[in-house]
């Protein structure tokens, strides 16, 4: 596969010239406080580069937190449907091999027995520029599930880091080779890394779990006292899961007025307590654990079963936003160790 | 921290407690929730000044309410809420055993230097408690004058337009996660206005109208109420310095009602009481 050299300052230029083209919707790594967050680019957004990992992942470029489906006014005696805004063509840069593993993930999900276009459409008109690791920290497991911090995978574009000044560009679609012959003065040609790169290599984030094992585990302890335990600390919020790369669930809801209405697709989390409430007033999962132990079955158990792939990347987002202190690596780790039990 | 384990241990091997909330260590420079069931548990208990979470938002929580006795680990601060709670009628005082810790400070958020909140406080030694550990902490701050909040004087002196953009950018950030109200010890409500969809009051949708009535609704409802913690803000994973709007309330209740929330067990929440003489002008 082709490769490229681009450096810092220009990958900052191309993002503003996007940036300012309406015809497009572009998103980047932004700071706010102390932390780096994938927003969406208007021309004056100040673009930051200096950044271990983004609190939010590339999801709400491709999945957005809220998005209208369907749109009517009444007129008369009937209703008139109105045109949705188009989809525009999308670039979303600054995510780690992490975020971009969990778009062949979504796509099984989006495309499997209802074709959700909205998803699709975008997912046809991104182009997604992933940043390989320069760092990690005690949250990253991506190599326990089988990605790497240099992982290719749904990415369209690659840039692993050569100097201090900027990045070698790995182009690894036939959308990525597109992105760069239609903006061939921000790219030159490869050059040798210098001495200290790639800082981080695979070995470096060690694995820590058999994925094959803590399925095994889950698919036989629905009830066990273990799950109780692992998520005592948990106060059902959403923080995990709207930073999760792969969580997905969303909700349906009618905003509407005697003479128009929209109907919105709008985020949704197992987590919450009110998400499996029933009209009744039953909740199945009343209880906070019930709630974390699905979350966690559902990416590694049930999505296996389904897509026969794990649903997490091991990005380590969620255990980072939880001030609660529920952390998904130890709970994993402690699943394992568990399933280990039985076999002595 | 061998006295708080020693006693941990006696109420749980005692059985005058179900359930102990305390805190565990989470790496060098951090510490977490920790549950204690059994005395083997109550091995890891610690208290820092990384303890930052207020454990006092657990017992609102249906299933460590079902408990019949809980214990909980708590600093002046946290205990604030806890007089809250018994204040509003949600616990009564034989419900909980609180272990009540003294402590200087607490880091902040980043966990870089000394919490903001800890420079005000008027109860480094808890005022409410069934057991009181740690060395005593001189009070620096006088009981009878009202905090003052920095921070809201230079939201204070921008102009209408200003605020509204300034909060129209920093709520455009809020996903709708609600850790604002799962870790409030004040956000107890069985069923949140936000999850009433028949109608839905509050536009569930993280759209600028969406999280204006989200946020201003849940700062509203904090109104007198708010003990200063500052959970929201701290777990908050947009970074909406949320602690402006309870500050600016909390500014309000101390000026019209002389009213600090979670001092005093014994005195009555201003909203929650109704006196004849109290003001009605502003029915018209």
């Amino acid at each position: 596969m082709a490769e490229y050299y681009i450096t810092q300052s220009k990958m900052t230029a191309l993002m503003k010239e996007l940036a300012s083209d309406s015809s497009m919707e572009v998103f980047g790594p932004v700071k706010k406080g102390n932390d780096v967050f994938i927003s969406k680019l208007e021309d004056t957004s100040e673009l930051c580069l200096d950044y271990f990992t983004t609190v939010n992942s590339i999801k709400e470029a491709i999945f957005p937190r809220f998005e209208p489906i369907l749109q009517y006014k009444i007129r008369g005696e009937g209703v008139e449907l109105e045109d949705l805004p188009p989809i525009k063509p999308l670039v979303v840069f600054g995510g780690h091999p992490c975020d971009a593993a969990s778009v062949p993930l979504m796509k099984d999900l989006f495309s499997w027995d209802y074709k959700d276009h909205f998803y699709l459409q975008r997912l046809e008109k991104v182009v997604i520029i992933t940043l390989a690791c320069d760092e990690k920290d005690k949250d990253c497991f991506c190599t326990s599930l089988g990605g790497s911090p240099h992982g290719e995978t749904g990415s369209d574009l690659l840039l692993e880091r050569v100097s201090k000044e900027g990045w070698q560009v790995k182009v690894v679609s036939d959308k990525g080779k597109k992105f760069i012959e239609s903006h061939p003065d921000f790219f030159r040609d490869k050059i040798t890394p210098e001495k200290g790169y790639p800082k981080i290599q695979d070995k470096d984030i060690p694995v820590m779990f058999q994925l094959d094992r803590v399925k095994t585990w889950i698919e036989k302890n629905f009830e066990h006292p273990l799950w109780e335990e692992l998520s005592s600390n948990c106060w059902s919020c959403a923080a995990c899961t709207y930073v999760c790369p792969t969580c997905h669930c969303f909700d349906i809801t009618d905003d509407a007025t005697m003479w128009e209405g929209v109907r919105t697709k709008n985020w949704d989390a197992c987590t919450l307590p009110f998400f499996t409430k029933h009209a009744s007033g039953h909740n199945p999962r009343s209880q906070s654990y019930e709630r974390y132990r699905q979350r966690i079955s559902h990416k590694y158990n049930y999505y296996i079963d389904l897509f026969d792939h794990v649903s997490c990347t091991g990005c380590g987002r969620c255990s980072r936003v939880c001030k609660a202190g529920v952390n998904i690596l130890d709970i994993i780790k402690r699943i394992d160790e568990e399933s280990t039990k039985g076999e002595k | 921290m061998q006295e708080l384990i020693n006693k941990a241990k006696e109420l749980i091997e005692n059985k005058e407690v179900d359930l102990l909330i305390g805190y565990q260590s989470d790496g060098e420079k951090g510490a977490k929730p920790l549950f204690v069931k059994n005395p083997l548990q109550a091995e890891q208990l610690i208290f820092n000044q990384y303890c930052l979470n207020n454990l006092v938002t657990y017992l609102m929580r249906p299933d460590v309410k079902a408990c019949k006795k809980v214990a909980v680990v708590a600093k002046g601060c946290d205990i604030r809420a806890l007089v809250m709670l018994l204040s509003e009628n949600q616990m009564s005082r034989e419900d909980v055993y609180i272990i009540g810790m003294t402590c200087d400070h607490v880091v902040s958020p980043d966990g870089t230097g000394e919490n903001e909140k800890c420079a005000t406080c008027k109860v480094h030694n808890p005022h409410l408690a069934d057991i009181v550990l740690g060395s005593p902490v001189q009070e620096k701050y006088p009981k009878d004058k009202p905090v003052k909040h920095t921070q809201i004087e230079k939201l204070n002196a921008m102009s209408q337009e200003e605020r509204w953009a300034f909060w129209q950018e920093e709520f455009s950030r809020c996903i709708r996660c609600y850790a604002c109200r799962q870790a409030c010890p004040l956000c107890y409500c069985e069923r949140c206005i936000v999850d009433y969809n028949t109608p839905q009051w509050i536009d569930t949708r993280s759209n600028p109208r969406g999280n204006f009535a989200w946020n201003i609704v849940r700062a509203l409802h904090l109104a007198g109420r708010c003990i200063d913690c500052g959970e929201c803000e701290r777990v908050c994973p947009a970074n909406i310095p949320l602690m402006l709007l309870n500050q600016s309330l909390q500014e309000e209740a101390q000026e019209k009602f002389e009213w600090e929330a979670g001092y005093d067990p014994e005195s009555e929440p201003p909203l929650t009481t109704f006196r004849k003489e109290d003001d009605e002008e502003f029915i018209r």
